[in-house]
């Protein structure tokens, strides 16, 4: 459907799981008997062109986490809006964070801190698109999300999908999240099942009904034949040829010993799933490490609850924690797994929060303030980027859009930042416009 | 008629042969001159008025009486061009003459021994030069691209450098350029020394590269414009009327060039050569390649287009590569005037259709694309067992309505369901936006509306002149999902003439004429309806009412100017109690040729799975039809049945063309646009979920509605976003007017859930199920098997797949798990999951 082009000069056509399957693999169902035909690196040889190696796990807690009272507290403030959270020092001198962030200010050394965000948006839905694409909602078009161009550009990396979304809360008002212009195949594959849950599996991976390999197998055959019955001549209608690939990718996804492993979580040591904490968050997270383990290019993790109109504090005492446990397990995790390197952590959300704390003790949208938290992929830990006004209200210096947050996202991944796209009715377009932060390359 | 396409497919072997000629010269066989019997070169005499003024010059062979102008070949690449008075004229290797200074010349030209000469008087060089910014130069930054969306037109400009998107504001270009930046971009006293030349050429580092060589005409033109002092726009530009290319039509073989010629006509009735200026653009690369300069090349085979765009205005060269030499059209002996359109073209592009489809295939794509669902197995039964010669056209005519025996017409509810679904996610409805009222408002005027095979202009006026309150007046709710003049204009545009008019509300279209005139002309149509809040009035209260008021404009966003309500491309229109009543009668008024052939196109793609145009819903002067002829005996069919959509649907269903089987043949498989063979498509979401419960006898329940209604039923878009199903298999969350909104491209997603999912194992596995049923009455196992056929794949298994299936049940551990096996795999066959 779509040309893609870098640097003004058109490459051929769209690099999506069906064009690089097409190369080696005609003949129908008929090759299914033979599970896990297709290996991982099969797949990634006929991409015929590299790709980069490093994976992202993105992290969204939706609805605007207040910036006051985590990462950019105001202890001088008045007390309308410093609020009764205490400051607490962090690992880098100078630096201080709210009580809430205990965890996260040991362990300021392995991560930057973007403290002169601005959003300049104060809109639920608006936030999603804008800050998964880099792009603010357009009426007459849908950019897409970085993970769906990852997706679009680099194709499957194992027999897991490209890009998953663990958790369902991302806003879909203004197509956030959403593959827009490179169409529904480069989609989430989304995961809403909670991972903290004692009996956990996965929706259309995990067999349905508990049913065992040995039917399914049986089943493969059955459909095998009854597909060899149906096809007429060696040709068949160009669709149905799409159709084998998918199978082909299901099957191979369904009895993976990869796949299965990937969402098995119970596997990993109690003692680490209780460093990252035994919540959804948590063990979502977790779960995005073993799925980057496993092959995939990039994993939204969502959270919700994030809107604190009223009693903003205890609203935050109650979210906080499973987040203040579990980023810094994830990064530590990720080093001792030799990962970090070859893994780009973001955090973000909606936007800021008002400096003047509401008379429902809330803190309100905020369009001109907030925090980004990025780490691995060669981030230098510990560095903390700008800084917002005595209320926290703009940011004073070193001031980031988020264009140029999800700019130095397209970099890390190894997306050209002049890629452009041409719709189905022929009008090209450019993916990303702004700098990426040079202090994060 | 037979014997039409043979002459017509007879031509072609000589054309191509006399290509092939050509060819060998083209590539420096010189042995065969003898052959050229001579060159004609267009035009014969040029005249150039001005120092930069520009004219190509095209040279093809004299060929033999009686041959199509379409087919000749272009000699403009191989021949030699040399000026006899280059102080006057000079002309390129491509065949470009270049004014020099006042005067006679005559330039030469040859291909072998064959030649002619051209006369050339040229005038206006003497004394200073006469640049016009938008008439000169606001051409060249276009065709350099500099005023690209993606460069120095994209929203913040690039390196603080901004310029309209193809120089739709003169104003804007001119500030940029010559005043912005204190005025550093251009330097008169040394125009070698601008920032813009500098940029440009590349010597100064640009980020876009070398667009204008250093030396190049441009260039001058540009430098020559920078040392009179940049002179401003006049505020008056003549205008582009028109553009013409040529040739307009082109038949080759691959690997063929053509260089294209562009005439511009001013209006003061002037005609330029602006070949020089035009940006060409190839609509199809799978079919051809164009240069900057306009030279065509042919690389693959089927019909593309060149566009040329100069000036606002945009116009195409059609190039159509034969799959083949000739057709073979030997059986192609239908009565059907839709198949003689598509015979002649088949034998224009050297298609040989494939066979008819059989019997079963048809029943089930008829059902499907008629009323959206599968037949039971009772009513396949019953088809199978006709041996009624004309029985695939009665049942065409019982499922759209049209036996005229109320006892036949049976499938007009599915029938009137089917479209509701398909107008209410065009239209959008949508209880998040209308309330659960308005939405069953909208809901049963529409279902009411195909019940009742209103007339397609009716149904369109009521729409469009709606109001009242939106829980009694169904189509007043059009007036609430937009609700100002700018996206009326837009959606009404786009769902009922088939145009886009998005890109001319900040610009002017690049790829049409529509300029922002004709955008808020249009939206001045809307600009007194309003809707207003009553808390008393209704049974509901809180009530919404659609309103007309006595005043309300308009403006353009740049001239700040009224605009009077104007059809597209026409002239205002008024109507003093209602502006849309002016529209609705301009929209359906039978020479309104855009209102019938937005309709024939969208149904010819729900039918044939491929608009004339595509995309369905963007139709151009840029975007033809792949058949124009086509089109218009559709067009015309449906005006003569006075819009009656069942009318056309059945026309089309009727036809052998709807009839071709989908399995395609070595000779037509690479055609995606002809029909010469069914496309298949894949089940929507909607009707794949209700023909899973249709076959496992297990039916969804859907929140609210009672048990048994059929998610082509639903009528509202809720479930495109909490039914799992539909979900994954996109049913339209009815956020846009655009039929791309409902994608037909499989995904992995939707592999996984009917393989792997509960639902459809759940439902296979259902103890009240079909499986379940048919052992518990004692079926034998034959029986059974060809239950599941019929109740699936809408036929008996073949002799092979019913041994087969009973060999797979014996296997099973029991029968019922063999039985759920085989039900469970045919859903999953492409035979069901796809109308082919």
């Amino acid at each position: 459907m779509e040309r893609v082009s870098s640097g003004g000069a058109m490459t051929g056509g769209a690099r999506g799981r069906r064009a690089f399957l097409a190369g080696g693999l005609a003949g129908g169902l008929a090759g299914l008997s033979v599970a896990g035909a297709l290996g991982p690196t099969r797949l990634l040889a006929n991409t015929g062109h590299a790709t980069s190696d490093v994976s992202c796990i993105f992290i969204w807690t939706q609805g605007g986490t207040s910036h006051h009272d985590t990462f950019d507290p105001k202890p001088q403030a008045s007390d309308g809006v410093r609020g009764p959270l205490n400051a607490i020092s962090t690992a880098v001198p100078g630096v201080f964070f709210t009580e809430l962030c205990g965890r996260m200010a040991r362990e300021l050394g392995r991560y930057s801190l973007l403290r002169s965000w601005n959003p300049r948006n104060a809109g639920h839905g608006v936030a999603d698109h804008w800050c998964m694409s880099g792009r603010n909602v357009n009426p007459t078009l849908v950019y897409p999300c970085v993970g769906s161009v990852v997706s679009h550009q680099h194709g499957f990396k194992s027999a897991l999908p490209p890009f998953v979304q663990l958790g369902a809360h991302v806003d879909r008002t203004n197509n956030g999240g959403m593959p827009g212009v490179l169409g529904l195949a480069h989609g989430p594959f989304e995961i809403h099942a909670d991972a903290n849950a004692e009996k956990f599996s996965v929706r259309d991976i995990t067999p349905p009904l508990d049913m065992e390999m040995a039917r399914i197998d049986r089943r493969r055959t059955v459909l095998a034949r009854i597909d060899r019955l149906q096809r007429l001549a060696d040709r068949q209608p160009t669709p149905f040829d799409a159709l084998d690939e998918h199978y082909k990718t299901a099957f191979t996804m369904i009895t993976a010993p990869e796949t299965k492993r990937a969402f098995d979580i119970g596997s990993e040591p109690a003692a680490l799933r209780d460093d990252y904490g035994r919540t959804s968050f948590g063990q979502r997270l977790l779960l995005a490490r073993r799925l980057v383990q496993s092959g995939v290019r990039f994993v939204t993790v969502s959270d919700p609850g994030w809107d604190h109109h009223t009693d903003c504090f205890n609203g935050l005492k109650g979210r906080m924690p499973a987040i203040d446990q579990a980023i810094p397990a994830l990064l530590i995790d990720l080093e001792q797994q030799g990962l970090l390197d070859k893994t780009l952590v973001v955090w973000m959300t909606d936007f800021g929060r008002t400096p003047k704390i509401n008379p429902a003790i809330g803190r309100d949208h905020w369009a001109s303030a907030g925090f980004v938290v990025m780490a691995g992929a060669g981030v230098p830990g510990g560095l903390v980027l700008g800084e917002t006004d005595a209320e926290g209200g703009l940011p004073k210096t070193h001031e980031t859009f988020t264009e140029n947050v999800v700019a130095t996202i397209y970099h890390k991944l190894g997306l050209p930042l002049d890629l452009t796209v041409t719709t189905a009715d022929g009008r090209p377009i450019r993916l990303i416009e702004g700098e990426p932060v040079r202090e994060w390359i | 008629m037979d014997l039409m396409f043979l002459n017509r497919s007879a031509l072609l072997p000589r054309a191509v042969g006399m290509i092939a000629v050509w060819a060998c010269l083209a590539a420096g066989g010189m042995a065969a001159d003898a052959t050229l019997p001579g060159i004609v070169v267009h035009p014969q005499r040029v005249a150039l008025d001005g120092r930069f003024e520009r004219c190509q010059l095209l040279v093809r062979p004299v060929t033999p009486d009686g041959t199509e102008a379409e087919t000749i070949d272009d000699l403009t690449g191989v021949a030699r061009f040399s000026s006899a008075s280059p102080d006057v004229a000079t002309v390129s290797d491509a065949g470009v003459v270049s004014a020099v200074a006042n005067g006679l010349a005559r330039i030469d030209v040859s291909v072998g021994d064959a030649a002619r000469t051209v006369e050339v008087e040229v005038s206006g060089v003497a004394g200073p030069a006469r640049t016009d910014f938008e008439r000169d130069i606001l051409p060249v930054l276009t065709r350099a691209g500099c005023n690209a969306g993606v460069c120095h037109a994209s929203q913040y400009g690039k390196g603080g450098f901004v310029l309209s998107v193809m120089a739709f504001d003169p104003q804007v270009d001119f500030h940029s350029i010559a005043i912005a930046s204190r005025g550093r971009r251009v330097c008169p006293t040394n125009p070698d020394g601008s920032l813009l030349l500098g940029k440009a050429s590349n010597s100064i580092p640009h980020g876009g590269g070398t667009r204008l060589a250093k030396g190049s005409a441009d260039y001058a033109l540009l430098a020559s414009w920078i040392a009179a002092g940049a002179p401003g726009p006049s505020g008056s530009p003549v205008a582009v009327t028109g553009l013409e290319v040529e040739p307009a039509k082109r038949v080759a073989v691959a690997g063929a060039t053509q260089q294209i010629r562009v005439v511009a006509t001013y209006a003061d009735g002037r005609r330029r050569d602006v070949t020089g200026w035009t940006r060409f653009d190839a609509m199809d690369e799978g079919v051809l390649k164009v240069s900057p300069a306009g030279m065509a090349t042919t690389v693959g085979k089927g019909q593309g287009a060149v566009m040329a765009r100069f000036g606002g205005e945009a116009t195409i060269a059609t190039f159509v590569v034969p799959f083949a030499a000739a057709a073979d059209l030997s059986g192609w002996t239908s009565p059907h005037p839709l198949d003689a359109v598509a015979g002649k073209k088949f034998a224009e592009i050297g298609l040989t259709p494939s066979g008819l489809c059989d019997d079963a295939t048809f029943l089930r794509r008829a059902f499907l694309d008629a009323v959206g669902g599968l037949p039971t197995a009772d009513e396949a039964r019953a088809f199978h067992a006709s041996t009624a010669p004309d029985k695939r056209e009665r049942l065409v005519d019982e499922l759209l309505g049209l036996t005229g025996d109320p006892a036949r017409d049976r499938y007009v509810d599915r029938y009137a369901a089917w479209w509701s679904l398909k107008w209410a996610d065009l239209i959008r409805n949508n209880s998040a936006v209308l309330g659960e009222s308005g939405m069953w408002a909208l809901h049963n005027w529409l279902r009411e509306s195909f019940r009742m095979n209103k007339p397609f202009d009716r149904f369109v006026t009521e729409l469009i002149t709606a109001k009242g309150s939106i829980f009694a007046s169904g189509p007043a709710n059009y007036f609430r999902i937009a609700n100002n003049p700018s996206d009326l204009a837009e959606s009404t545009a786009q769902l009922f003439l088939g145009t886009r008019l998005q890109c001319a509300k900040c610009h002017h279209h690049p790829y049409e004429r529509l300029s922002q005139d004709d955008y808020y002309g249009f939206a001045a149509f809307f600009s007194r309806v309003a809707s207003k809040n009553s808390a008393e009035f209704g049974i509901f209260g809180g009530e919404t009412i659609v309103v007309v008021n006595p005043s309300g404009e308009v403006s353009h966003p740049r001239s700040g100017a009224v605009m009077k309500p104007t059809p597209l491309e026409g002239e205002p229109v008024e109507n003093a109690e209602d502006r849309r009543i002016a529209l609705a009668g301009w929209l359906t008024t039978p020479d309104n040729a855009w209102f019938a052939r937005n309709v024939v196109n969208r149904y010819v793609a729900y039918l044939l799975g491929r608009g004339l145009v595509e995309p369905i819903d963007d139709i151009r002067s840029t975007n033809p039809p792949s058949n124009p002829a086509m089109m218009d005996l559709l067009v015309a069919e449906f005006r003569g049945s006075s819009f009656d959509v069942r009318r056309l649907m059945r026309f089309v269903m009727t036809s052998r063309l709807y009839q071709l089987d989908s399995q395609p043949t070595a000779g037509n498989a690479a055609d995606e646009r002809f029909y010469s063979h069914y496309r298949v498509k894949r089940l929507g979401a909607e009707s794949l979920l209700d023909g899973i419960d249709e076959a496992t006898g297990v039916r969804t329940k859907y929140p609210s509605l009672p048990l048994g209604t059929r998610a082509i039923e639903l009528p509202d878009a809720a479930a495109a976003n909490t039914n799992p199903f539909l979900v994954t298999f996109g049913k339209p969350k009815r956020a846009s007017v655009c039929e791309c909104e409902r994608t037909p491209d499989e995904n992995l997603a939707q592999a996984l859930h009917t393989l792997n999912g509960d639902i459809v194992a759940t439902k296979v596995a259902d103890g009240s199920g079909r499986v379940a049923k048919l052992v518990a009455a004692g079926t034998p196992v034959a029986a059974c098997v060809e239950e599941l056929y019929l109740a699936t794949l809408s036929r008996p298994p073949s002799a092979l797949e019913a041994a087969d299936a009973a060999e797979i049940v014996a296997a099973a551990p029991s029968p019922t798990e063999g039985l759920q096996d085989l039900l469970w795999a045919l859903i999953n066959s492409k035979h069901f999951l796809f109308v082919r």
